[in-house]
This record gives structure tokens, sequence and C-alpha cells, in this order.
């Protein structure tokens, strides 16, 4: 489910870098074949193990996981989490692409405040059995669910 | 209208180098783009510039939640203050006092822009010339709208 607008509760992840660090330790022996595909689409990196540690080979050099893009954190947690609302106001496009085309039937919903997604004219999203393709009823549509909340 | 350019070099967590140049062009920038860009790459260089001993430079971020509010933006002055992760940490209130505020400059990494009124001219994303060169490419460059 995505959802538009913002509303308490109690399973929010509405800052990813504060959940992932405290995450990182038991998300690190558990990454799969997805995160590695989120690392690589995202931040156009790949995963090394050097000394028994875990490390990025990013375009600009190693790093540890905590150098991840706080989009690509954000996949990896949707992928490590579950019935869980994820704020994905601070991912980029090609972010969330990843996740809707990587993670197709999440369990987790998704906090999507971005006032332009162009790629939502690509792309049709199933809404409550109804499929919508058109980023003006996509809007409507997320921000009525939103409103009935 | 004049420009204030920065030059930053730092290193990443192997010690390779990285060298932004930036342009600023008014007292706030907002940079948005993809994810994985060099965003909060860029806030990591300003840190280190900041434990160097550069005062002139702020840092922003998720993990300065709860000290970072107006009083503490109105008790600055002639500072560059970057701030990553801008929609979660800048509420309405300290947004509409940034964009007033012309003792600072401001950057901030910020997705949804709906209701920031700020010129076109000031909307940037990062790009980088070689591996290891970044700097800030502006959406728009139209004189009237400075």
């Amino acid at each position: 489910m995505l959802y538009r607008k913002y509303f308490q509760g109690s399973n929010i992840i509405m800052n990813i870098n504060l959940k992932f660090k405290r995450e990182i330790n038991s998300i690190k022996s558990k990454l799969n074949a997805i995160d590695y595909e989120f690392i690589k689409r995202i931040d156009n990196a790949e995963v090394k193990i050097i000394d028994d540690r875990l490390y990025i080979s990013t375009p600009h050099g190693l790093a540890g996981l905590n150098k991840l893009s706080t989009g690509c954190k954000a996949c990896i947690l949707a992928n490590h989490l579950n019935n869980k609302l994820i704020n994905l106001t601070l991912c980029g496009e090609n972010a969330i692409i990843s996740l809707f085309e990587l993670i197709p039937n999440s369990s987790n919903s998704f906090l999507l405040t971005h006032n332009e997604f162009q790629p939502a004219n690509r792309y049709s999203f199933n809404l409550n059995n109804s499929v919508t393709g058109n980023l003006f009823n996509l809007w409507d549509t997320i921000a009525l669910e939103g409103e009935r909340r | 209208m004049k420009f204030k350019v920065l030059k930053l070099n730092g290193l990443n967590d192997m010690d390779e180098p990285i060298k932004y140049e930036i342009e600023l062009r008014g007292y706030v920038t907002i940079v948005s783009g993809n994810s994985g860009t060099g965003k909060t790459l860029l806030c990591d260089i300003v840190k280190q510039h900041i434990s160097d001993g550069n005062t002139k430079f702020i840092v922003i971020d998720a993990t300065s939640r709860g000290l970072f509010d107006l009083t503490f933006l109105k008790n600055k002055k002639g500072k560059i203050i970057f701030i990553d992760d801008a929609d979660l940490m800048v509420s309405r209130k300290i947004l509409n006092y940034i964009l007033k505020d012309r003792n600072n400059y401001y950057v901030m990494f910020r997705r949804d822009n709906y209701d920031v009124h700020l010129s076109p001219n000031y909307y940037a994303t990062i790009v980088w010339d070689t591996r290891n060169i970044g700097h800030f490419k502006y959406d728009c460059e139209v004189v009237g709208w400075y």
C-alpha cells in the first residue's frame, strides 16, 4: 500500500538512516541477492568481503555499508522488515523504481510524499484491486486512501 | 550576480581523495536528484573540514535531531549550513526562516519542494565530471529570476 500523507502509528519508520544504523549488524549477516541488486542499481556499487569485513566498492572508492545512499538503505530495510510503514520521502526516483521492481509484493507499506514522480507514467500500480497508470489518478487514489485512514 | 564558490577536498572511508567544486548562487540552494549521487558524501566531506577546525561550516543531519531548532539558526552569522535529509529535519517554521535569512548560506538536500517559494535558478543536482570531482548542476539559469 502506498500512502501520500503521514499519519501516526507505531509501525512507521520515518528516519531511514537512524533505523539502518540500528539494524545494520543484523542485516549484515542476512544480505541476499536482492540487496546486492539494490546496491548495484542504486549506488552503482558492489559488495566485497576483505579480511572478513563487508565493504561496498563504489565509484568513489571502498566504504562501509553505512555509507550506502539513503534510498539504498530504505530498499534494503524494506527487503528485511515486514508489515512496516516505510518513509520513502528521502529516496530518489531510481531507488523507488528499484524497490517496486525488485519487491513487487512487499508486506510493507510506503509513504511517498514526492510532489513529482515522473516514472509513475511508465508504470501501472495496483491499488485496492484497481489498476491505475496515470500519475494524477495515482496521487488522487493515494490521497483518498490516506484520508480514509 | 556574484556567486560563492566552494572547493572542498576530502577523503572517503578508504582514504581515496574526493573533491567538490560548488557554486552557490544565492543564500539558499536546494539539491535533489536520484539516490546515490553523493549528497550525503558531500556532508561527510564538510564534516571532515569541520573536524579539521573550519568554523565556517555547519552540517545538520539525522544525528542532529533535538539539537537543531530556530534559536540555533538565529544565533548563527556568516555560516554555510548544509542540511541533509531536510525533508525530515526542517519544519515549515524553520523553512520560512531559512528562506528569509540573509546572514547565512544554506544548502538543503530536499525532495518535496512543492511549497518552497524559491526561484528555479537555485535548484541543483550533483554531477560528477570525473570519478572523484563533483559539482552542482543547476536546473535553470534565467537572469530575471535571480
